[in-house]
């Protein structure tokens, strides 16, 4: 990757007082944690990327062609393998029993292979199908839920046609968790959650894009190492996007 | 299978045994006047999600007095012991808890059950493993630690640092 790459902004510059316009922008560092991730994004509204070092090409390829990532993001991040027992495709609607969801992906990641993220890509899974159920605002219409995996990376994601999804509440959540702690997050909010599900979304992988296009649809997507420890990953810099929406 | 909680006694203490995944279906019992030791076996806790772990905190939070003893912890409640501040009620201790082990050799996963002061001992902010491998697999196997040996324990020596200070 070029340092000269027209949509990276290095954090360096940013610290030294860079005063350009961070829209379209890449900001890349290779020591951005993952709370000053968040804040990033949310006191750079509309920034559009955040990435840590490790993902840059990953991160440059997905602004190249977000089309491509919006359709497939799976094949948009990863090479696909052609074994079928690394790829996991689910429809489900807002009425479906969240269990027999559940069961479907537990069975699909009983494999040795992702013995290590297995439970962390439950808990995701969990935590896209209760939300996107939830808001959904039309029985009829289908969600999509996808696993993408290869030998170094697993992709999921989950998909709607409804657009529903905010994700300047999504960051002001994990913002939230990361500032007050888990704990004085819930104390201090009555909803059912109290941003807990963001904050684990964004914290058990190295990636996490979201894109909302307003009353058409919402796309979450979600990435981390296939052999890399809970333990380990969690402490892991993360890239977090936020894809704007294009004007149709 | 839903939640549930069903009681039972150990060592002549109240114990309440965890059954089924903690999530937005979880409804855990209201208690007028919990006793000042009691033990939570989370052997068949299935599954925690964010408003499971919300229900969680709040719940052992109305409980300021009573010191938890938490025994047959599953790896999905060690991750966010280690994950979420405030998991673990301040006055707590965690007396077992499955620690995952792969065999290359079997090519087979093994939840192995590590009890606190036997197989983990922590000593000085330092957690040091004691466990005898042959007794694993069997066999001539050689399985391993499926963990990240100084992050998977590290809720106990942080718990011990808390302690400290």
């Amino acid at each position: 990757m070029s340092e000269d790459h027209k949509n990276v902004v290095y954090l360096k510059d940013i610290v030294k007082g860079f005063t350009g316009s961070l829209k379209d922008k890449i900001v890349v560092g290779s020591d951005i944690k993952p709370e000053e991730a968040v804040n990033l994004a949310v006191s750079h509204t509309p920034i559009q990327v955040v990435a840590n070092g490790f993902d840059e090409l990953r991160v440059v390829k997905i602004k190249d062609d977000v089309d491509h990532f919006l359709e497939n993001p799976g094949e948009s991040l990863i090479e696909i393998t052609e074994d079928i027992s690394m790829r996991f495709q689910q429809k489900f609607f807002g009425h479906s029993n969240k269990n027999d969801f559940l069961t479907q992906v537990k069975q699909f990641l009983s494999s040795g292979k992702f013995r290590r993220v297995r439970d962390d890509l439950y808990l995701i899974s969990d935590e896209l199908f209760t939300n996107f159920a939830k808001s959904a605002t039309d029985n009829n219409k289908s969600m999509s839920f996808g696993i993408d995996a290869n030998d170094d990376t697993v992709v999921l994601y989950c998909r709607d046609h409804f657009g529903t999804l905010n994700p300047n509440d999504m960051l002001a959540n994990m913002q939230r968790c990361f500032d007050q702690g888990v704990k004085n997050a819930i104390k201090k909010d009555e909803n059912s959650g109290a941003g807990i599900g963001s904050y684990l979304i964004y914290t058990l992988g190295v990636g996490l894009a979201i894109t909302v296009s307003p009353g058409k649809g919402s796309l979450v997507v979600v990435w981390m190492p296939r052999t890399a420890h809970h333990e380990d990953r969690i402490d892991m810099n993360k890239s977090l996007i936020i894809i704007e929406a294009k004007e149709s | 299978m839903s939640f549930q909680v069903n009681n039972s006694e150990i060592d002549g203490k109240p114990c309440f045994l965890f059954c089924g995944p903690i999530d937005e279906e979880a409804q855990f019992p209201s208690v007028d006047g919990m006793a000042a030791q009691v033990v939570v076996d989370l052997k068949e806790v299935s599954s925690i999600n964010s408003v499971g772990i919300r229900a969680w905190i709040m719940w052992f939070s109305e409980f300021q007095d009573t010191h938890f003893t938490f025994v047959n912890c599953p790896k999905a409640l060690v991750m966010q012991m280690n994950m979420v501040e405030g998991f673990l009620p301040p006055k707590s201790e965690v007396q077992s808890l499955e620690v995952p082990f792969y065999c290359e050799d079997c090519d087979e996963e093994k939840e192995v059950l590590f009890h606190v002061g036997q197989e983990i001992q922590v000593e000085n902010g330092q957690v040091k493993l004691n466990y005898d491998k042959s007794k694993i697999c069997g066999g001539d196997c050689d399985p391993e630690l499926d963990v990240s040996e100084v992050k998977f324990f590290r809720f106990l020596t942080q718990k011990s640092t808390d302690q400290a200070a």
